[in-house]
């Protein structure tokens, strides 16, 4: 039963009031001497206010200590628990005051929970964060050094695409020269095979003459032949000459014998048949002089015919040999044709070669522009790495300084006690 | 003036006087005589009449050799008789007075006289001294 502080005091006011007047009516009443009924009346109202007094200040008393206790505690953070009155017959204005002080506490435990909860998500996420600023500057900082690599890349590109420009060139150069080689190859194979038709004309007109000259020859041999022939006719004859110088010798010499015999008389014989004898010996002679002379034209015509046999044969070598050289003029005009056509190939390819060695200086012109515009933009991008490296680093600091902010909170509501009985906000 | 005709036996140089000489034939079919002796050579037909042939060459001594064409046949005062040779030379006219004539003293070498003619000694033939050298030939085979 609920009754406000003020109705208990005008209870016991009335009761008071009642019990000097119940008292005043009893004690006449009680074998008491009536100078004492005043006093008793009195004493009895009093002793009654103080019963009462007691009874409503004792309670009073207790549930004030024990909300300024609750509210102490409150004071130090100690949220724990819960203020308790203790269960009187009569509630009073405390038992408001506790069960706001109740709510005040409640409010604030859910408020420190939620701070807490908070503050440590916060302290939790700004680490998080703390370490993924770090881990970012980590990241650009090797992004700065991949992108000074790339510049340094860059660079060497370039200066690469100016060699591979230079020696291009010079490739195209060397292309032309080639170029120029292979027309003076075409119009030496060109030479060469004109000379060669002329070489194998010259060898079809030498092979004509060395056949016409071995008909010649052969031609020649055989008169040889005959020549011998006929001179072994003169042999013979001449053999006949020297038979009839031999019979006229011994015709003479038994002529002299004849002569010698018939003395005086044949002196004149004698002379004559001397005269025979010397003729015939002449003609003995010049006969062997011919016989000598026929075997040495013998001899010679013999020699002779073996020469020609000799010179045939050596005709006949030299009309192959000949031959031969026509049949390699023929492969070298072969040979010269099949050169011609490559050098005149190997000429239209230099210069294609020549026209594509001009597009690829043209390409690598253009792989330079682009290599040199890379190499800008390498070092904006390095430029812009390193800005972001900084922020990185400053919101590394502040996401440091916001985790210090988190801790301090942290610390500063952790002197609230919330007990074990923590609201869910805190997780 | 004599007239000599000169011949060759090997190496040496015979002659006879021409008029010892009937005539130069040529070499012909000779005919072998049986039982004669072998520096008779045989027989040949001369002008129709046979007339022995005496290889001189072998008779002499002389080794056998090439023998010339020619036969000499000697007039029938020495003969008749034919003679082979190693070869014949022309007829030479010396002076056998004046000439450098000597007697030979050897009767078996069938050599009347050596002569020096050109620088050549040339012997004399003995037909004498050949007939008998023939004759006892002949007496010995019983021919």
């Amino acid at each position: 039963m609920r009754v406000e502080i003020s109705y208990k005091f005008v209870v016991g006011f009335i009761v008071v009031v009642a019990s000097v007047v119940l008292l005043n009516s009893l004690v006449p009443r009680m074998a008491i001497p009536a100078g004492l009924h005043q006093l008793i009346t009195v004493g009895g109202a009093l002793l009654v206010g103080l019963v009462f007094g007691w009874l409503f200040s004792r309670a009073f008393t207790a549930n004030v200590k024990i909300l300024n206790d609750s509210a102490e505690r409150l004071s130090d953070g100690d949220l724990s628990r819960k203020v308790r009155l203790r269960k009187g017959v009569f509630t009073d204005e405390t038992e408001d005051l506790a069960n706001s002080l109740n709510l005040v506490v409640g409010s604030l435990r859910n408020l420190v929970g939620q701070i807490r909860g908070s503050s440590v998500n916060v302290n939790e996420s700004s680490l998080a964060l703390a370490a993924t600023a770090e881990q970012m500057t980590a990241t650009s900082h090797e992004v700065a050094g991949s992108i000074e690599q790339i510049s340094r890349g860059a660079d060497t590109q370039a200066e690469m695409v100016e060699r591979v420009s230079k020696v291009i060139k010079e490739m195209a150069l060397e292309i032309e020269l080639i170029a120029s080689s292979a027309r003076t190859l075409s119009s030496s194979a060109e030479e060469t095979t004109t000379t060669a038709r002329k070489g194998e004309q010259m060898a079809e007109s030498a092979l004509e003459s060395m056949i016409q000259i071995l008909a010649e020859v052969e031609l020649n041999g055989q008169q040889i032949l005959s020549f011998s022939e006929q001179v072994q006719k003169i042999g013979s004859i001449i053999d006949v000459i020297t038979g009839i110088a031999q019979k006229t010798n011994l015709l003479a010499l038994n002529a002299t014998i004849e002569a010698a015999r018939a003395g005086e008389y044949g002196r004149g014989f004698a002379v004559v048949a001397e005269e025979v004898s010397k003729l015939a010996d002449s003609t003995a002679g010049s006969a062997g002089e011919i016989t000598r002379l026929i075997e040495t034209t013998r001899e010679q015509s013999q020699k002779v015919h073996q020469s020609i046999s000799e010179s045939i044969r050596t005709i006949d070598a030299g009309r192959k040999a000949v031959d031969v050289t026509g049949s390699s003029f023929k492969a070298i005009i072969d040979k010269a044709e099949t050169a011609q056509v490559k050098a005149v190939s190997i000429r239209e390819l230099a210069e294609k070669q020549n026209v594509g060695s001009q597009a690829i200086v043209d390409a690598i012109e253009a792989i330079a522009r682009v290599a040199e515009d890379n190499a800008a933009s390498t070092e904006e991008v390095s430029a812009a790495t390193e800005e972001q490296s900084a922020s990185m680093e400053e919101m590394t600091f502040a996401s440091q300084r916001l985790s210090k902010l988190a801790d301090e909170l942290i610390t500063s509501v952790s002197r609230f006690n919330l007990g074990s009985d923590q609201p869910a906000g805190s997780a | 003036m004599t007239q000599l005709l000169p011949f060759k036996l090997g190496a040496e140089t015979y002659a006879l006087n021409l008029t010892e000489v009937q005539e130069v034939v040529e070499r012909r079919a000779i005919y072998p005589l049986p039982g004669a002796p072998e520096t008779i050579a045989g027989a040949i037909s001369f002008h129709g009449r046979i007339v022995p042939v005496v290889d001189l060459p072998g008779l002499l001594g002389f080794s056998a050799g090439q023998r010339a064409e020619r036969l000499l046949v000697l007039t029938d005062a020495n003969g008749p008789l034919a003679l082979t040779v190693d070869g014949l030379r022309t007829v030479i006219n010396v002076d056998l007075v004046r000439g450098t004539l000597s007697r030979s003293e050897s009767e078996a070498d069938c050599i009347s006289g050596v002569l020096s003619w050109q620088d050549e000694m040339i012997s004399l033939l003995d037909l004498n001294q050949l007939q008998k050298l023939l004759e006892q030939l002949c007496s010995k085979t019983g021919g």
